[in-house]
């Protein structure tokens, strides 16, 4: 685990070079490496800087937007800012950045299903390639393309290997799970892919020999939610100290979407495009309706990794989650698995009130294990 | 052989201790200081027969706010497990158990063994909590204990619209300014409070029978408001010893 140990200290370095800063995960990252910069997703989970940024946002704003917007301030330092208008916050955050920043923003479909929203996000994929052309004044090739799709492919198949094993062993902690998925969106490739081979050969070899695992008895955690995003790690800290075993997130900072490749049937700048944008329409947010494609995948998580119970981190003044926790909860009823839904920001100070929500939730799920 | 078990409920404001030495319950309660471990020990100890140690307790669980600065336990739970099992021995005819202290009010649905079935907390505010009362008792200038026999003098709830114990209390200084009668301030003072619990209480509703325990029903007139608000559809009754709900259900959790 090292090297994500490493890269999370260094995690708030922006990169040197050609760059560009990135609100979620709607954005298709393949096209900022074909055209030779580093992407940087710019959300942060620092508290300190929410305040500075209530000079520009309400003080009960989003914290991971008055946080992003204190640690950049009106000038992030990237070549290009590209920002999904998904929630209210992301939508206006351009707006705030100095006229002297390069923002792009995306218009993303509300309504994910319909093929009007697939022929809009296409074209709006497409309006992102030709942004990034101009901006570094060099054209994305059907050949960097495909190198790049490939190489984050790689990234995604080892994702999907790791969650695999984690359906027989829990050796890897799941703070230490999110963290590898959250450093995904700091660390070069070939940095991170090794690594993750690392985890993944260890696994291994504790499957063929059948020792070195660690148990973890107590009942199986699902984190659903809001983002979380270091150094705000009270939460998935917290369900560990509390005696939880936490096998996975469904987080867009985390594993959520991360496992799944982009598909070309072709390898035509086309073909291509279209296999990136309806890949990255598949973010499961909450920003999007209706409710059945996220849910379907956590009804699959349930099933896949033996779920107990489920803990959604709502961010104070999310409503987008806030919501979503209702709707989970009326799905949840039919398969009697509990939820616990956490409504909370960056500061520290309900640490203590979070723990005993956590504790009393997990001591609920043994009362029940134990029926 | 003789089964004895402790509890400890280490709550914001005071300390609760439990002995159950085979079924028979001894309690004791202090105010708590800012060594809850050593107020917790003395109280323990002064529960016990002469002769008998510490060390020969069966079990001692610590559970409440400051559970985890009681070391002498072996153990803690939270309040939502405490609760559950303390109710499901003094009334276990109840569904639903709700526990109104100093800065915390905890609901919790039971099920038939007296275990957790779903529970809510109030969020990080005070209001709607025992340290609203205190707050607000402290300008009318009347001991929290004599609250609901003030209010029984009342021709009126004065309206208090405040949702914040902070805010509740300026409005309860200009409410004394204008020359409004103590009593009905404080009267108003309990219907402000019991709209705020009220609000932690809706997020999950009550299952069949509600038992009400923690310092705060103790206040005859909070419980009156409380009935209120339920609706004469809800069969509610106030724990004998309302205070001990939570350290006899951490006692009783080490019998098992």
């Amino acid at each position: 685990m090292s090297p994500f140990y490493t890269a999370a200290k260094h995690m708030l370095r922006t990169p040197d070079g050609p760059s560009v800063g990135y609100m979620c995960e709607f954005v298709p990252v393949e096209l900022i490496v074909a055209v030779g910069a580093t992407p940087y997703r710019m959300c942060t989970g620092l508290q300190e800087t929410t305040f500075s940024a209530e000079e520009y946002l309400p003080q009960t704003f989003c914290p991971l937007i008055k946080s992003t917007m204190g640690a950049y301030g009106e000038k992030p330092p990237f070549d290009l800012v590209v920002i999904p208008a998904t929630c209210d916050g992301r939508k206006h955050l351009g707006e705030l950045y100095s006229d002297d920043v390069n923002v792009h923003m995306m218009d993303v479909p509300i309504t994910g299903e319909t093929v009007h929203a697939r022929m809009l996000w296409m074209k709006e994929v497409q309006r992102l390639r030709k942004a990034l052309q101009s901006t570094f004044d060099k054209k994305i090739t059907a050949k960097g393309l495909k190198r790049a799709i490939l190489e984050e492919n790689g990234r995604r198949e080892l994702m999907a290997q790791l969650l695999e094993q984690r359906k027989g062993d829990l050796t890897l902690s799941g703070s230490d799970l999110m963290l590898v998925a959250l450093m995904s969106r700091y660390m070069d490739v070939d940095r991170w892919s090794k690594a993750v081979n690392v985890l993944i050969a260890s696994g291994s070899k504790r499957k063929t020999r059948k020792e070195g695992r660690t148990d973890r008895s107590g009942p199986r955690i699902l984190l659903t939610g809001a983002p979380v995003i270091l150094p705000n790690w009270k939460i998935p800290l917290l369900i560990e100290e509390s005696g939880g075993a936490l096998v996975l997130d469904s987080l867009c900072s985390g594993t959520r979407t991360m496992w799944q490749t982009a598909e070309p049937s072709g390898w035509s700048i086309q073909e291509m495009m279209i296999a990136m944008a309806d890949r990255q329409m598949m973010s499961l947010c909450p920003c999007q309706i209706p409710f059945d494609a996220a849910w379907a995948r956590i009804r699959t998580v349930i099933e896949d990794f033996q779920i107990d119970g489920i803990i959604h981190h709502v961010l104070q003044s999310c409503h987008p989650f806030g919501v979503e926790a209702t709707l989970m909860r009326r799905r949840m009823e039919e398969l009697d698995v509990p939820l616990l839904s956490l409504e909370t920001d960056y500061s520290q100070e309900d640490v203590e009130q979070l723990r005993t929500r956590i504790e009393a939730f997990i001591e609920m799920l043994e009362g029940r294990s134990n029926r | 052989m003789t089964m004895m078990t402790a509890g400890v409920d280490a709550g914001t404001t005071s300390i609760k201790a439990t002995l159950l030495v085979d079924g028979e319950m001894r309690h004791a309660v202090a105010d708590s200081p800012l060594d809850p471990n050593r107020t917790a020990s003395r109280l323990l100890m002064g529960l016990l027969d002469d002769g008998v140690k510490m060390k020969d307790l069966d079990s001692i669980i610590a559970t409440g706010q400051s559970r985890r600065s009681i070391k002498f336990a072996k153990k803690t739970v939270t309040e939502v497990s405490a609760l559950a099992k303390g109710t499901a021995i003094v009334r276990p005819s109840a569904g639903t158990v709700i526990d109104i202290g100093a800065q915390g009010v905890r609901v919790v649905h039971i099920g038939p063994g007296g275990e957790v079935k779903d529970f809510a907390l109030n969020t990080k505010c005070s209001a709607g909590t025992g340290s609203f009362l205190e707050v607000t008792a402290e300008i009318v200038g009347v001991p929290t204990s004599q609250l609901d026999e003030l209010a029984a003098d009342a021709r009126d709830r004065s309206p208090i619209n405040a949702m914040c114990t902070v805010f509740a209390e300026s409005e309860v200084v200009s409410l004394v300014a204008r020359g409004v009668e103590r009593s009905d301030i404080v009267a108003g003072l309990h219907q402000a409070m019991v709209r705020n619990l009220m609000t932690t209480v809706r997020q999950k509703g009550t299952v069949g029978e509600v038992l009400l325990c923690g310092g705060v029903v103790m206040n005859t007139d909070v419980v009156k408001v409380i009935g209120e608000e339920m609706g004469s559809g809800v069969s509610m009754t106030v724990a004998e010893e309302p205070l001990f709900i939570g350290s006899l259900g951490a006692a009783a959790l080490g019998g098992r």
